[in-house]
């Protein structure tokens, strides 16, 4: 399966309509991430910087750019990817640098949190958080080197779980609970508690400018992800149009919430339950069957030359 | 009559009466017509002088031309004459050459052209009866082998070809009964000398500058760079002005599909003219719609050889004191020659305070807009009170203060580099100085506001490009407005589209942002240097033939002397 990614896969295991389906499943299920995570990113930012400004209106911004930018084409996106990641390493350890002199170390403890069940069992749900693992599914045909894909996996792992891990240290050793907000506005909270010395007592503005960049990154590569299924799936020569039609359905879902309990609602509930079956339930079950075809077929076909071989040596021996 | 003049004056149509030149105010036709000149291209010589001579005047328009010069005279070859007669252009030739090895040996009877020569190619005896093989005269050969004393003379029959040489500064010979015209290098121009660059100055280094000659330019690069490996290919551009450049490569370094893109590029170009590098680079550009440059233009000699040795190709053109270098990444503009002179932990600190300034250029006047108008928690309390309290008497926004001061800047810097030089010092000192004191003493723009300008305009002038200056002036506009606009907000979003414009752009095939974007993680493309014995290989992005330009232990001796 050198090369295919998991459309192919799906083509592989059940035609064509297990194709056209994952196709649909995975961009209804991006077109909605996004969706939900640019209100929510939307919303943090008219609360705190434009309390006057409409929400749709920052969302549509985004959108805008984020369009214009696949438009410039998938590969710039790519590239542009490479210096951005640097970018956010840096913020993501300076936060936690910087953060430091206001940590309790005690606050780790319980380290086993509310028991083995919750921790363990109960947690484990958490692993949507490694949701961008999707984007494995599709990286393949976009690899220049096959044999690289291994590589990619493990450091995007890695990476994924360096920013998560510093992140939630700094969350968890600054504040003895967190009452309010999401993940967003959790982490620019740990950001407001920044201090560099007497002159710059506030920076949480400069890990905005950060986010917003880091976010836009987010969403074109995620709206270049859904065009190319689409494009590959219904063979559709021309990206432009898809563009345009998921960047409206990505704005059309982010109105669908009306108020923060009913984002809370699909943050918390909604994206983490479908990534969990999307990404590690119907994703892994397409692979296996995948896998376990292609191995019938391999054996089949092993079968098959033997019986050939024999044959042909039956034939001159007689 | 005085009362009708009156009254005629009066109600006339004044374009009646109007007698200036005017010009139609469009053009007849978008299309080129077809030239009367155009019927005398794609001809050959004539063996009739007289034809010969007759197109010459007409082609050359010498009657109304002062500087062509067309001198008919009389040929001596075997104490034979013929007619003749010889196109040059007074002030691109050599007079003397011309009088003295041209005019001379042709016209003068002497043993040159009176001599036979050994006519007898064999001679066989037989019965007494001497047979022999006499050689066929051929006047051709015999005026270029014997009567033409100089080193560069060569056959044209193409009157464009002849015209194409007459105009470049050569003198070209027609002979009657020749079907063809002897093409004689007899150029010689007033040039300005070679002198100190003006404009990339250095401390340590060489100090020769290009000049507009494009035979002088290519040979201070083959003096620089003695190998004969480099290759100077010249090429034509435009249809009109034929101007020459020279396309100059290591053929044993630069990658032969790079050189062939450079070529091809070159000889597809339609237009009529090209006068500078400048225009030449707008020509062969990648993405024609940026502002930003996808060549270094270079008047250093030692800059341009350091860039032909890591591989790369370097249009030389005529009339112009700059040359073109490519394939370029957005990194070779924040390089100087003087880097490699010095020190390479000075060298990267000088690196550093560049890349500084070019972020400082470009972004300082929208983050003071961004960080007063919507992220004043970022500043200190007293430092905010105190730009509040600078700010309370200027009448104007802070976005209407920063263009304001902005645009004064560019036209103080407009003003000062087009004025003459004694007055642009003038220039500057009464813009800065005494408009700036002024402003701030009107209360039309706060001090603190000065400042910010003055700091952008300084770091601006530490980007070493002149043309990379113009986009980041430009940027900085839109960022300034993006900043007022939306804060931090605005600014990440033209950021990061600058960021996917930048990463889309290619310079001959090259990424713009190479090796970062996309990332090459090897150690000799990195935007530091490394120590002069750690440089081993070329950037790799340019594909180059040698890759390696020094052994891995470059510093021998310090080996054979530990042995």
């Amino acid at each position: 399966m050198l090369g295919k990614d998991i459309l192919d896969v799906s083509e592989y295991v059940g035609n064509k309509p297990l194709q056209i389906i994952t196709s649909i499943v995975y961009s209804l299920y991006l077109i909605f991430v996004s969706g939900i995570l640019i209100l929510n990113f939307s919303e943090l930012l008219r609360l705190i910087y434009f309390p006057n400004a409409a929400t749709p209106l920052i969302i549509l911004i985004f959108l805008l750019v984020a369009m214009i930018a696949n438009k410039l084409g998938f590969k710039n996106i790519v590239k542009s990817n490479t210096l951005v990641i640097f970018v956010i390493l840096v913020t993501v350890v300076v936060i936690f640098i910087a953060s430091l002199d206001k940590v309790e170390y005690q606050r780790i403890f319980p380290i086993m949190g509310f028991g083995v069940k919750e921790t363990f069992i109960t947690g484990s749900l958490n692993v949507f958080s490694f949701g961008g693992l999707l984007f494995l599914y599709l990286i393949r045909p976009n690899l220049k080197e096959q044999k690289d894909f291994k590589k990619v996996g493990i450091i995007s792992i890695i990476l994924s779980a360096i920013y998560l891990l510093l992140s939630v240290t700094s969350l968890l050793l600054l504040f003895p609970f967190l009452t309010t907000g999401t993940e967003t506005l959790s982490v620019y909270m740990s950001t407001r508690t920044i201090e560099f010395g007497k002159f710059f007592e506030r920076a949480d503005a400069l890990f905005i400018l950060v986010w917003i960049f880091t976010f836009l990154s987010y969403l074109s590569v995620i709206i270049s992800y859904i065009t190319k299924m689409n494009k590959k799936t219904f063979g559709v020569k021309n990206s432009s149009p898809i563009i345009y039609i998921v960047g409206i359905l990505i704005f059309l879902v982010s109105l669908i919430p009306k108020d923060s309990s009913q984002i809370l609602f699909a943050e918390n509930v909604i994206y983490k339950y479908s990534a969990l079956i999307i990404i590690f339930v119907y994703s892994f079950l397409i692979l296996l069957i995948g896998y376990f075809k292609k191995t019938r077929f391999n054996l089949k076909n092993k079968i098959r030359a033997k019986r050939f071989l024999i044959n042909v040596n039956n034939q001159n021996t007689n | 009559m005085e009362f009708k003049k009156l009254i005629k004056s009066l109600f006339q149509d004044e374009q009646d009466t109007d007698t200036s030149f005017v010009l139609p105010e469009k053009p007849q036709d978008t299309e080129n017509k077809k030239q009367p000149e155009d019927l005398l291209k794609n001809k050959n010589v004539y063996p009739s002088i007289d034809v010969n001579l007759e197109y010459i005047h007409s082609r050359f328009n010498s009657l109304i031309n002062s500087d062509i010069k067309i001198r008919e005279f009389l040929i001596h070859v075997k104490n034979k004459q013929y007619k003749s007669f010889i196109i040059y252009i007074d002030g691109m030739s050599d007079n003397d050459s011309i009088n003295d090895f041209i005019l001379k040996p042709l016209m003068m009877k002497n043993t040159a052209n009176s001599y036979d020569g050994p006519q007898i190619i064999s001679e066989a005896i037989a019965n007494n009866i001497s047979v022999r093989r006499v050689k066929k005269f051929n006047m051709n050969d015999y005026i270029l082998d014997c009567l033409l004393p100089q080193n560069d003379v060569t056959k044209e029959n193409s009157f464009d070809t002849i015209a194409d040489e007459v105009v470049s500064g050569n003198c070209v010979l027609f002979i009657d009964t020749l079907d063809f015209a002897f093409n004689i290098s007899t150029k010689k121009f007033e040039t300005r000398s070679i002198s100190e660059p003006k404009n990339e100055p250095i401390i340590r280094g060489s100090q020769e500058a290009f000049v507009e000659n494009l035979r002088t330019n290519t040979s201070m690069i083959r003096r620089n760079l003695s190998n004969e490996n480099l290759i100077i290919e010249n090429l034509t551009v435009g249809k009109i002005d034929k101007n020459k450049c020279a396309v100059c490569y290591l053929k044993n370094i630069a990658n032969p599909d790079l050189v062939a893109e450079v070529k091809y590029r070159i000889n597809n170009i339609d237009v009529d003219y090209c006068l500078s590098v400048g225009e030449l680079e707008q020509f062969i550009k990648d993405d024609i719609t940026t502002t930003l440059p996808e060549a270094v233009q270079t008047e250093r000699v030692d800059r341009a050889t350091s860039y032909l040795l890591q591989g790369r190709v370097v249009i030389v053109y005529n009339g112009c004191p700059y040359v073109l270098i490519v394939p370029i990444t957005i990194f070779d503009f924040l390089k100087s020659q003087e880097d490699t002179n010095i020190n390479y932990i000075a060298a990267n600190m000088l690196k550093i305070i560049r890349a500084i300034s070019f972020v400082l250029t470009l972004l300082l006047p929208s983050f003071y807009i961004a960080i007063t108008t919507y992220h004043s928690e970022l500043l200190p309390t007293d430092l905010l009170f105190s730009i509040v309290a600078s700010r309370s008497s200027v009448p104007f926004m802070i976005i209407i203060e920063i263009l304001i001061m902005e645009v004064s800047f560019e036209i103080i810097r407009e003003a000062g580099l087009r004025a003459a030089n004694s007055l642009g010092n003038t220039v500057g000192i009464v813009g800065t100085l005494i408009l700036g004191q002024a402003a701030v003493d009107a209360s039309i723009v706060s001090p603190i506001l000065i400042i910010i300008v003055a700091i952008t305009g300084i770091t601006s002038f530490a980007v070493l490009d002149f043309s990379l200056s113009f986009h980041l002036r430009i940027a900085r506009f839109i960022y300034t407005i993006l900043g007022a606009m939306a804060g931090f907000f605005g600014i990440a979003i033209g950021l990061f589209i600058h960021l996917i414009v930048l990463c889309s752009l290619k310079s001959f095939g090259v990424p713009y942002l190479a090796p970062y974007a996309p990332l090459n993680p090897s150690k000799d493309n990195r935007y530091l240097l490394r120590p002069a014995w750690k440089r081993e290989f070329r950037e790799d992005y340019l594909a180059t033939k040698r890759p390696r330009t020094q052994s891995h232990i470059s510093l021998k001796w310090r080996n054979l002397k530990q042995q």
